[in-house]
């Protein structure tokens, strides 16, 4: 077991924690986090992380994630060594992963995680020294993910809180959406969920969301609530994520967000999607106005080179 | 073993061993198996809904050259909704008398129902961080952060370990 604080979560000081759950952050140091990010986006800091190194693991695919933690540490000045699929590692010698991590641990002064199993990122954290950031645990928690929507959504809302938010899509298996509605239990938002009964959000986190007084209910389609909507927020149907193929061809094609059903959004409402799509946005929806996920997937450079140098101790939390 | 007069059946005090008394009644069976009691090779005394007069009704274990862990006695506090008493014998004299607390962690004995857990697939230390939401008591794996209710947990034994 590593020194560093075990079973504490909340309101540690960032040299010393990992970033496992979106719902390990309280309110002051979600807002915090955005904060800095701005900041970073306004005033780029070239040299920023210097002399340190990210280990960057993942045992599953990714594209943005991966690529916008690495170009953060590039760009801050930093580092990175690792690898981007678990077969090319001694894991296919069936070496533990707390063995690999304690590895990595001698080799950098960070490491990013993602891994098919759930409680994968805790498990490594609990076996090394240096922070842990979740990068995406099996259908579980993906943090910097929803750290980088809340940003997106404050930037172009102007606030997190009393907003009209729809989570659209495969609400079941999408870790983006389970972590993006736990943060919204510190921000007062009311939720539509739109999902057919098969992806629909897990009892759960709604019990999570009762608890905390978040409004939500469910829906199988965007009729009714689509004019009313601040933030549209669309996801893929995971087929990777389905026990049975005949599961996934049930579902595959319920939603496909095309130009012409724009026509009912509020002027200000964007529409958002933690990417890869696949079909559910057509692409000639791209062009309009309301088309905000390009940028999203942008601010995750911010975002997480915020959180490397609050991890790193070369950002001091305000 | 002693038959009264009055038709009566009574067990044998113990000598040396733990006697887990006012376990909420129904609980006995389940206590038993999280303990693992059948591997152990001394006498074991379950009694299942018996008469009370602080409960109305309670299970009752005596466990012949037994003491529990602290792991243990958690468990239990889990698993009874009225606290437990725990007496420690030892030549027939209760030398310690306790009630099982629910702790705010447990490790080790309960496993994650969660089939997609690491825990459940590479060998780690299982914990367990016990939360009361709305009057239920919940525990919340540490790694994997799915929470669960009381009656589901499993326990770790001997088969369940290490697939």
């Amino acid at each position: 077991m590593s020194s560093k604080t075990f079973l504490s979560t909340m309101n540690i000081p960032f040299p010393k924690r990992d970033v496992i759950a979106i719902s390990d952050f309280s309110k002051a140091e979600i807002l915090s986090i955005l904060d800095q990010a701005k900041s970073l986006k306004a005033h780029p800091q070239p040299s920023l992380l210097r002399g340190s190194i990210l280990a960057s693991c993942f045992f599953e695919p990714s594209t943005r994630t991966r690529l916008s933690f690495e170009s953060a540490m590039h760009r801050l000045g930093g580092s990175v060594v690792g690898f981007s699929d678990g077969g090319m590692t001694s894991v296919k010698k069936k070496e533990r992963l707390s063995d690999t991590m304690k590895m990595m641990e001698h080799y950098a002064d960070v490491i990013i995680l993602r891994h098919p199993l759930e409680g994968a990122a805790q498990q490594a954290a609990d076996a090394v020294n240096i922070p842990v950031i979740n990068a995406g645990d099996g259908s579980n928690q993906h943090p910097t993910q929803t750290l980088l929507d809340l940003f997106t959504i404050q930037e172009t809302q102007g606030k997190i809180e009393g907003l009209n938010v729809a989570l659209v899509g495969d609400l079941k298996h999408g870790r983006t959406v389970h972590s993006l509605a736990q943060a919204c239990a510190h921000f007062p938002l009311r939720l539509y969920f739109v999902a057919p009964h098969l992806l629909e959000m897990p009892k759960e986190i709604c019990g999570e969301l009762r608890e905390k007084g978040i409004k939500f209910s469910f829906h199988q389609t965007l009729e009714g609530i689509i004019e009313k909507l601040d933030i549209l927020y669309m996801t893929r149907i995971q087929e990777e994520r389905f026990a049975h193929r005949w599961e996934y061809e049930q579902v595959k094609n319920t939603f496909l967000l095309k130009k012409d059903h724009l026509k009912n959004l509020k002027p200000t409402c964007k529409i958002l999607h933690p990417l890869p799509r696949v079909d559910e946005i057509d692409p000639d929806v791209d062009s309009s106005p309301h088309a905000h996920y390009f940028s999203q997937a942008q601010n995750g450079l911010f975002v997480r080179g915020a959180l490397l140098g609050l991890l790193l101790g070369k950002i001091t939390q305000i | 073993m002693v038959f009264a007069n009055t038709k009566t059946l009574a067990v044998n005090a113990i000598s040396n061993g733990t006697v887990i008394d006012h376990i909420q009644a129904g609980q006995g069976p389940k206590i038993a198996a999280l303990l693992d009691l059948k591997s152990h090779h001394k006498q074991i005394t379950l009694g299942i809904n018996l008469p009370s007069l602080t409960l109305t009704r309670k299970d009752l274990i005596k466990i012949e050259a037994w003491k529990p862990t602290q792991e243990e006695i958690d468990c239990v506090a889990l698993l009874s909704q009225n606290p437990a008493t725990f007496n420690i014998i030892e030549n027939y004299e209760v030398i310690q008398k306790f009630k099982a607390i629910i702790p705010t962690t447990i490790r080790s004995i309960i496993i994650c129902p969660n089939p997609l857990c690491i825990t459940n697939h590479e060998k780690t230390e299982r914990v367990f961080r016990i939360k009361n939401q709305i009057s239920t008591l919940m525990l919340e794996c540490w790694y994997c952060r799915k929470n669960f209710k009381q009656d589901e947990i499993q326990t770790a034994t001997e088969e369940h370990s290490w697939r």
